[in-house]
């Protein structure tokens, strides 16, 4: 009994691995294998000329570094914006009582409900008119917009949960509202913040659809791997694609190699009351 | 009472930024997709501009395109929900098992979660390749001889947009159920177990209606997701073959930036909104209704 539940807890996991680890594993080798091997079959699940011939044209003919700064830029920026105005709003919401501040937290979770693509072209036109389309700023704005209905909703889960005695504790030695904030509250906060910071550089990095509509001549990573030149309409740029996919990947899998359990914790956290 | 007000107003202060980022890209777009969905603004057909009422919305149940879309945005939504919820539940209870391998279980699902669509959309669009790609390789290991084009065919096309979905999707609701699945004590299976329950007795009277609420909700907002998915079939298929893989929001992208046709894009896009806001209506009903059943 025993060992037949061993082996099938394994079995399982080895299925479940298997789905999801092979096809990772073949565009893995496919980066590594040279082109001209590429196109045959059956494929060759261990390449006998293994190259890093892809990741340099990569590098060097497409100009991966640059997608990636812009990639970073964007992102770091969002966010910084992100965590700054949702951690004032979430104080706020959690220690403050009005009418008013529940029609704000009512409206920014409501409109994380409104489909991206049904306001997409009249936000392009609307940006286009300020100038913001194919610019970092209007990008970080964008990014930072999308950020902010889940921000919102795991700090003001996290800090309702923490007790009002230190804050009150600090009323009494005399702290102003500022003092009380960073003395008191951001330092309980940690967590929170490291966690919404881990799955909202995650989203940045998955965004397809802001940077797809809302730029052209800046390329983020996501896009870059759309835009790889063709040689011709019937075969895909397999050898490019499958490298850039793994340039994508690796610090994704190395991320929830470091955080699992925190990006678990955090996913958890945002699913059972959302 | 003048220092609550003054409170107040400082509260708002702190809110403004987040209100104002996300008030600048909502509400202007929002509101004129509503009053564009009432106009003649298909500039490349020679537009009028004029006000043509509902007209926009007559046209979108006699379009063709559209109705091929809605009918794949259901199969597509229907589908990969009951396949999210059979295997998203089998997949939180492995993830729920004590034993060596839970750290390595774990990790290996987070990483489709943690990956961008459009990567895996653009390595299945060479992975259903008749010739080179890995399905079809995999498969003549079996059944040497095989071949079949997987995406130029409707049907296996939308099979094979729908597997890629699950494939993504299916570990993130599986987390998300895990996070219910640990709430429930353990000492409650213990007692079960000396009353003589049978591991599926325990899963279905034990289990079941320990999770069910989580599965519902997320089952709602995931259903939600599925109706404005776009990322997948932009990488993996271009909406084709022909348009039978076209989803709703795909079809919108079609008409609003390549076909310029804005007010009819508008139409569709206000009729997927509404239908949004009905689905999060049905949500908070749900909801109500379990806490009610539960006494909360």
């Amino acid at each position: 009994m025993k060992i037949l539940t061993f082996s099938g807890r394994w079995g399982l996991t080895v299925v479940v691995a298997g789905i999801i680890l092979i096809p990772l594993y073949w565009i893995f080798i496919s980066s590594l294998t040279p082109a001209a091997e590429l196109f045959k079959s059956p494929i060759d699940y261990l390449p006998d000329h293994a190259t890093l011939a892809n990741y340099k044209s990569l590098i060097f003919k497409l100009g991966i570094g640059q997608k990636a700064l812009d990639t970073l830029i964007i992102t770091g920026g969002s966010l910084i914006v992100s965590t700054i105005a949702c951690l004032l709003a979430a104080y706020a919401f959690t220690r403050f009582k009005s009418g008013w501040l529940s029609a704000a937290f009512g409206a920014i979770i409501f409109s994380a409900l409104i489909p991206g693509i049904v306001t997409a072209r009249p936000l392009f036109d609307f940006l286009k008119s300020m100038n913001l389309i194919d610019t970092y700023l209007g990008l970080t704005i964008l990014y930072t917009s999308n950020l902010i209905p889940f921000t919102v909703l795991i700090m003001v889960n996290f800090l309702g949960a923490i007790p009002l005695d230190f804050e009150e504790a600090a009323n009494v030695d005399g702290a102003n509202f500022i003092q009380k904030l960073f003395k008191v509250t951001l330092p309980l906060m940690g967590p929170a913040i490291a966690t919404t910071l881990i799955i909202n550089f995650i989203t940045c990095l998955n965004d397809l659809f802001t940077p797809l509509f809302f730029s052209q001549k800046i390329e983020v990573l996501s896009i870059g791997i759309t835009t790889i030149p063709k040689l011709n309409s019937y075969m895909m740029p397999w050898d490019l694609i499958s490298t850039m996919g793994w340039i994508i990947l690796l610090p994704i899998i190395i991320f929830i190699l470091i955080f699992e359990k925190r990006i678990m914790e955090g996913i958890m956290a945002g699913g059972v009351k959302g | 009472m003048l220092k609550k007000r003054k409170a107040i107003l400082l509260a708002l202060l702190l809110v403004l930024p987040a209100l104002l980022i996300r008030g600048f890209t909502t509400v202007q777009p929002i509101f004129m997709t509503f009053y564009n969905s009432l106009f003649d603004l298909s500039l490349f057909k020679g537009g009028t501009g004029e006000f043509i009422g509902l007209q926009n919305y007559k046209d979108i149940f006699t379009d063709d395109k559209f109705i091929t879309s809605t009918d794949f945005t259901v199969i597509f939504t229907v589908v990969s929900m009951i396949f999210h919820i059979v295997l998203g539940v089998g997949l939180a209870l492995m993830l729920n098992m004590k034993f060596k391998g839970k750290k390595f279980l774990r990790v290996t699902v987070l990483i489709p979660w943690a990956m961008p669509m459009v990567v895996a959309g653009q390595a299945a669009r060479w992975a259903f390749n008749d010739m080179y790609g890995l399905v079809n390789d995999l498969i003549r290991r079996v059944n040497p001889g095989f071949h079949f084009d997987w995406l130029i065919h409707n049907d296996s096309a939308r099979l094979a947009v729908i597997a890629v979905d699950l494939w993504k999707d299916v570990p993130f609701f599986a987390i998300l159920v895990l996070a219910a699945l640990q709430f429930i004590p353990g000492d409650i299976y213990e007692s079960a177990k000396i009353d003589g329950a049978g591991k599926v007795r325990a899963f279905f009277s034990i289990t079941v209606p320990n999770i069910s609420k989580t599965v519902i909700t997320i089952s709602i907002f995931f259903t939600m997701w599925r109706l404005t998915s776009f990322d997948v079939v932009y990488a993996m298929t271009s909406g084709g073959p022909g348009d039978s893989t076209t989803l709703l929001s795909y079809r919108i992208m079609i008409e609003a930036f390549t076909n310029l046709n804005l007010g009819y894009a508008s139409a569709i896009g206000v009729v997927l909104f509404v239908v949004m806001l009905l689905f999060s209506g049905v949500n908070l009903f749900v909801i109500k209704r379990i806490n009610a059943r539960d006494g909360l």
